[in-house]
């Protein structure tokens, strides 16, 4: 998934931050600033009654450091130097969570926790209503603002762990084995896309030439679907091992998958189908004249 | 549920969305497959054409049927003909061209409405049996 990102101005654009904004905060800084050391000692205090507190902060030096970002996080914050510097800080932040694995959940409790102490402070000065609606208003957009950078790239962190799961997966994916002199086996399960059409013809034709294989079996029992598209791919591999002079026999097809082929109206008239491995290998052993037979 | 699809990764997702949906209903393994077939017809004709765009499924019912309605939706540049794209083996795309025409008769109903303006908006209706 892509993520679109935006820059330090686009972001104020998309919140209206003002100018008028940036010097309300400004205007509260003295005296939230004070407040800081107060409110992460309260919310830590909170933090030590959930189950995430004994996995991640339970190390005195980890906790004192994340309790020092913390203050830094916020000083950043009330200087509202809204800059691409200051979204980088926020991304990271974000990735952190991700790359570890604290819940979002945690982070959003936090981020709530600290601006309801920040509005408790607020109400409690001496200042015309005005202002202080003013300010409120300033310390909302921005703090919508750091959770959008901080949950976008904690999303986009996601995504990328799960794009080189998926990566790892398709590299163990053709497992092009020798079954027997001349007979390779590849089973194959899960999906097949474009891609891993390509790698099972690279790897196939390859094994091939290497063993001067004369019977390929591919073995798609644990593909779930079969489209046009699919049988495509399956249709110019086995033209391709044919050209090498290899048989490609396909087994496995499904009663349902089986069914689906025809009345999609592919034609499978040259290509040689079992319904189990069982069968397919009786077929290659038949043609490499070798029968296996009971002792 | 609408899915984007903007690449096979989509496909892939939204064929088994749909194959969940279908069982969700009480459709049988042949019907799930059906639903799934058609989903990822659609969507890979969405990535071919039109690059990016919709599929949507949704339950429908009458008084004596109950069904699934797939839909995909794209800008792309249109189908030129529908009457050849329905035939087999017609493909502008260089691939099998039994998409459509597969669809057609997987399906129990099949409406296309195509123009280089609104784009392409495909509706599949598929009953239970």
């Amino acid at each position: 998934m892509e993520v679109i990102s935006r820059n330090a101005t686009q972001l104020c654009d998309l919140y209206g931050i003002t100018k008028e904004d940036i010097d309300a905060i400004h205007e509260f800084k003295p005296v939230a600033i004070n407040e800081v050391p107060k409110m992460v000692e309260s919310w830590y205090k909170w933090l030590k009654t959930t189950a995430e507190f004994q996995e991640y902060f339970a190390d005195p030096a980890t906790l004192h450091r994340v309790q020092r970002m913390q203050l830094s996080f916020w000083e950043e914050f009330f200087d509202a130097n809204i800059d691409d510097q200051y979204v980088a800080t926020r991304k990271s932040v974000g990735e952190v969570h991700a790359r570890i694995g604290l819940s979002q959940e945690i982070y959003l409790a936090g981020v709530d926790h600290f601006l309801s102490l920040f509005i408790e402070v607020l109400l409690i000065q001496d200042w015309s209503r005005e202002k202080i609606d003013k300010i409120r208003r300033a310390l909302n957009k921005i703090v919508h603002m750091d959770m959008t950078i901080i949950v976008q790239s904690y999303e986009h962190i996601v995504n990328q762990k799960i794009t080189a799961q998926s990566k790892t997966l398709m590299a163990m994916s053709t497992p092009v084995t020798q079954l027997w002199d001349g007979l390779l086996l590849l089973p194959v399960v899960g999906l097949i896309d474009s891609r891993r059409a390509q790698d099972i013809m690279d790897n196939t034709l390859n094994y091939i030439s290497q063993h001067h294989a004369q019977s390929f079996i591919l073995d798609i029992s644990g593909v779930a679907v079969v489209d046009t598209a699919v049988a495509n791919h399956l249709i110019k591999i086995t033209k391709a091992t044919k050209l090498m002079g290899c048989e490609c026999i396909i087994s496995g097809l499904s009663p349902a998958v089986a069914q689906t082929i025809v009345e999609l109206g592919i034609d499978v008239g040259t290509i040689r189908t079992t319904a189990n491995l069982k069968a397919a290998i009786e077929i290659a052993f038949e043609k490499l004249n070798m029968k296996i037979v009971k002792k | 549920m609408t899915i984007r699809i903007k690449s096979e990764n989509d496909i892939h997702y939204a064929s088994h969305e749909a194959m969940n949906f279908a069982k969700d209903i009480g459709m049988n393994t042949l019907e799930t497959t059906k639903v799934s077939i058609i989903i990822s017809e659609l969507a890979y004709n969405i990535i071919k054409y039109a690059e990016s765009g919709f599929v949507r499924f949704s339950k429908v019912s009458t008084h004596k049927n109950e069904g699934i309605l797939i839909e995909a939706i794209d800008n792309g540049p249109s189908i030129k003909d529908i009457e050849k794209a329905l035939k087999d083996n017609y493909s502008t795309g260089g691939s099998l061209g039994l998409g459509l025409p597969g669809i057609k008769r997987i399906s129990d109903l099949l409406e296309i409405n195509s123009t280089p303006e609104t784009g392409t908006h495909i509706k599949v209706t598929y009953w239970k049996k």
